[in-house]
């Protein structure tokens, strides 16, 4: 160094350098949060949305049980679903602003019998996110008078 | 070192200082968000107790339609036999419900989907637990993200000491 003003100025721009390397270090931690927590934020939406349409599918009192199983939570009158199967084709439309892009199936638990019937069907070509929810439910058959143990899965997709 | 330096370094310091503290400060004040329930959780535990709900409304077809309900309740006031269809063979009702009932349910809706299960029927008589009127387990061992237990499902009995208790523990991915 020739003299002590270019020491004093060295200093000066060291001191700038590593400042501005740590508020960019900073910057840079602060955006990676960020943009985790937006992530997590949307993911939590959806996963909200999914849960929310299924209790609404749920609970669609076109399928649930009226008269003696009135009472009994989780109950959906099988003749009232095997119904509401044209109904929802009909008018799609009018169930797809109820229930959005979703898939809803039904498989018998008990007693074994094969197979899925797919109640209502708005899969989109593309998605990102696909939130399958399963519940178990009671079908009663007014024709048998029975109840049965099903599988009730609704799936969301955003 | 001369005081100009000593001061730089100084002021270094503090700024490292205050990066520090801020840093730990935003990862404690982000950790607090995992408080909050996972999808799977809710999902896990919403299964769970509908499990055991609907479980117990199911009726049999070869037990007269009883419900799986009614059956356990009149095997433990009596009543341990099964008419079966079509020739009305008399089964014992809780073997029937081991052998022909449990298994095919539980299956269906834990081990086949990829979820483990611990679930277990008890009765208690006179405030003293029975040994298991049913117990099953299926892939318990293995690890699993989520581990959910349902409420117990309480069958009240006429005399109010005794009761039949449904137990369920799930894990799912």
């Amino acid at each position: 160094m020739k003299n002590k003003g270019q020491f004093q100025m060295m200093e000066s721009v060291m001191f700038l350098v590593i400042f501005i390397i740590l508020a960019a270090f900073l910057v840079v931690l602060y955006f990676t949060f960020s943009i985790d927590s937006q992530k997590a934020e949307i993911e939590i939406a959806v996963d909200k949305d999914s849960i929310d349409k299924s209790q609404i599918i749920f609970n669609l009192p076109e399928i649930k049980c009226s008269e003696k199983y009135s009472n009994v939570n989780n109950c959906i009158d099988l003749l009232k679903l095997k119904y509401l199967e044209p109904i929802l084709k009909s008018n799609r439309a009018y169930y797809y602003n109820i229930f959005g892009n979703v898939k809803i199936e039904w498989e018998y638990i008990y007693p074994d019998l094969p197979g899925v019937n797919v109640l209502f069907d708005s899969e989109p070509e593309n998605y990102l996110r696909k939130r399958p929810t399963e519940l178990p439910v009671n079908i009663y058959n007014v024709n048998t008078n029975t109840m049965s143990l099903a599988l009730l899965k609704i799936t969301y997709y955003n | 070192m001369k005081k100009g330096q000593t001061e730089i370094v100084g002021l270094i310091f503090i700024v490292l200082f205050v990066i520090i503290i801020g840093s730990v400060f935003l990862l404690v004040f982000l950790k607090s968000g995992d408080d909050t329930f996972s999808r799977s959780e809710i999902k896990t535990s919403i299964l769970a107790n509908k499990f055991l709900a609907t479980l117990i409304e199911t009726e049999i077809e070869e037990c007269s339609r009883k419900s799986i309900k009614s059956i356990i309740k009149d095997f433990y006031e009596g009543d341990t036999q099964c008419l079966v269809p079509p020739y009305d063979t008399s089964v014992n009702s809780k073997e029937y419900l081991e052998d022909n009932v449990f298994p095919i349910i539980l299956t269906k809706i834990f081990s086949d989907k990829g979820r483990a299960y611990n679930f277990s029927i008890t009765y208690v008589k006179g405030g003293v637990e029975e040994p298991p009127f049913y117990s099953s387990q299926g892939n318990f061992d293995k690890q699993y993200s989520t581990i959910r237990k349902a409420a117990p499902f309480i069958i009240p009995m006429d005399n109010p000491q005794n009761k039949i208790i449904f137990n369920l523990i799930t894990k799912t991915n």
